[in-house]
């Protein structure tokens, strides 16, 4: 141990330096954290239908990500089911059923069974409540008119890996657990959102799943959970591929005027010319 | 004074305090926000605001609203938090749905400015006595049109901030537009935005994007709305571009889910436009 004050207190900086914080939060390493680290993400699944039968148009995603210990999570639902309440859920397995593979019964849909035979048991239900496996009381989004609903939770990462790693204590029902030393993306994982309209006309070899009915346990659509690397879009250079025009005249055309009536614009001073509200 | 304090109670109400405002919207989303913090409001208007008052059967009935698509009062503080919401009417147009099923008009092409200059001078003389509190695509609709009248054929520049980018640094928007047109610059036909509210001239795109984007990241275009809404979480914006006939980020997301573009002018969105941003007669 150095006598001199002086070389202390470069120790002291030093160790201070060593726990820097980032706009993420302090870095604290802890077991959770060193096997977890594959799932900081972004994470997605993008959903498409199983069958044609109700959402043939459906189209939506999942996104999870992990900041510090906050996970969030996200699901677009769109042009999807109307008026229906949507159970939605991250699943153990490592595919999408389809109607040729696994319509066991022939009959031209894949209903929750035949559906959970393929996507595999519930690891963490997309519910009022990420906290927990059941802390979200079963409250899922519901649909709009236009089959449509945006649907965003957040949750204590750590809080939520003790939860699924706890003693099952009810291996009979369709929630699994992971084993102590599992992480969340140990195992593939897909994403399913199920339900139909209560009075959509199902044939009797369509079943429910325990305790849910046969249109509640009706799988709509399904997608992969993948790491996400890419990011869409591109960035464009200045010029477009738009021909200079020959001298004289705009051009353009567009649609026939409606003929709506302004009054004439009038030159007043105003807008800031700054950036920010 | 005890006597007054009813008086001046009242007088608070029907005068609100300078700087809340009101606005008259849809929800389009309710984000729980990162934790600790409290739920973020996505409304219609772009506009991303907090609730901090709010209870959680007032948060389950924004909820339900906004899948009911009910339009609300609401009162909003200079912090850009909620102080009230109430149920109002539907302004007198409703839904990008009507003229879809229109005939088909001539195709639509921008028209091309002989020189920035010219795109200078149509950004100087446009109107500019928008209210302070007017929304960007009542502006950006109405500036797109009357260029329309002077048979200059714009189109609008989208920009979509991530949830990731709302979160990080509590932005006030989700989303942003700006008419744009096409000029010759140096032998080529290049975009420049024409944001007359928030910069001094057309601008090229990573330099108008760069007004709002506080970490100066490159903003990808998508040709899709799903391309942008399937990637809360990467990066910190996207850009879309489109026609001048699109008023609302829903126009964008009805084209994805029809694939009907839209190609004519919508009277009473013009009127409506005109109206809420310059506070002219409908």
């Amino acid at each position: 141990m150095p006598r001199s004050p002086y070389l202390i207190l470069l120790l002291i900086l030093v160790r201070g330096c060593e726990t820097q914080t980032n706009h993420d939060g302090p870095q604290k390493e802890t077991k959770a954290d060193a096997l977890e680290r594959p799932l900081r993400g972004p994470y997605q699944a993008i959903l498409r239908p199983i069958t044609q039968r109700f959402a043939p148009q459906f189209n939506g995603s999942f996104t999870l990500v992990r900041e510090a210990d906050d996970l969030v999570a996200g699901l677009r639902y769109s042009a999807g089911v109307p008026d229906t309440l949507v159970i939605q859920g991250l699943h153990r397995g490592s595919r999408c059923p389809d109607l040729q593979r696994d319509d066991s019964n022939g009959d031209g849909h894949i209903d929750g069974p035949e559906g959970a035979a393929v996507y595999g048991p519930t690891l963490i239900p997309l519910d009022d409540d990420l906290s927990a496996q059941h802390l979200g009381g079963g409250i899922y989004p519901v649909s709009d008119t236009y089959g449509q609903y945006y649907w965003f939770r957040t949750a204590v990462f750590s809080r939520l890996l003790r939860d699924l790693r706890e003693e099952d204590l009810n291996p009979l029902d369709d929630l699994v657990k992971l084993s102590p030393r599992e992480t969340i993306t140990d195992a593939p994982l897909v994403v399913v959102v199920s339900g139909v309209p209560a009075q959509a006309p199902l044939p009797e070899s369509v079943l429910g799943k325990g305790s849910t009915s046969p249109q509640g346990a009706y799988p709509v659509a399904c997608g992969v959970l993948l790491r996400s690397e890419r990011v869409p879009g591109k960035i464009l250079p200045d010029e477009t591929q738009i021909p200079v025009p020959d001298a004289g005249g705009v051009g353009g055309s567009g649609g026939v005027d409606d003929g709506a009536d302004f009054p004439e614009p009038t030159t007043s001073s105003g807008g800031s010319g700054n950036y920010g509200e | 004074m005890r006597r007054l304090l009813p008086l001046l109670l009242v007088l608070a109400t029907v005068f609100p305090l300078p700087g809340h405002s009101d606005v008259v919207t849809r929800i389009h989303d309710i984000d729980p926000g990162s934790l600790g913090e409290g739920a973020l409001i996505f409304l219609a208007t772009g506009q991303v605001v907090s609730y901090p008052q709010a209870t959680n059967r007032q948060l389950n009935e924004l909820r339900l609203g906004m899948q009911s698509h009910r339009w609300y009062r609401i009162k909003l503080s200079p912090r850009h938090e909620i102080l009230a919401a109430k149920v109002a009417s539907a302004p007198r147009f409703s839904t990008s749905l009507l003229g879809l099923q229109r005939e088909a008009p001539e195709a639509y092409h921008p028209s091309v400015l002989p020189a920035l200059e010219a795109a200078r001078t149509q950004f100087a003389e446009a109107r500019r006595d928008f209210t302070a509190d007017s929304q960007c695509y009542d502006r950006a609709h109405t500036w797109a049109y009357d260029w329309r009248r002077r048979q200059l054929y714009t189109s609008k520049t989208w920009l979509f901030f991530t949830r990731r980018y709302i979160r990080k640094h509590k932005f006030d928007w989700w989303f942003h537009v700006a008419p744009s047109v096409h000029v010759v610059i140096d032998g080529k036909v290049r975009e420049r935005v024409m944001d007359i509210k928030y910069t001094q001239g057309p601008l090229p795109l990573k330099e108008w994007t760069d007004v709002f984007i506080r970490d100066n990241a490159h903003c990808p275009v998508v040709e899709t709305y799903r391309e942008h809404a399937d990637f809360p979480e990467s990066g910190s914006c996207f850009v879309m571009k489109s026609s001048m006939y699109y008023y609302r980020p829903l126009d964008l997301e009805l084209l994805d889910l029809t694939g009907i573009p839209r190609d004519r002018w919508e009277p009473s969105e013009v009127q409506h436009a005109l109206h809420e941003a310059f506070r002219k007669p409908l």
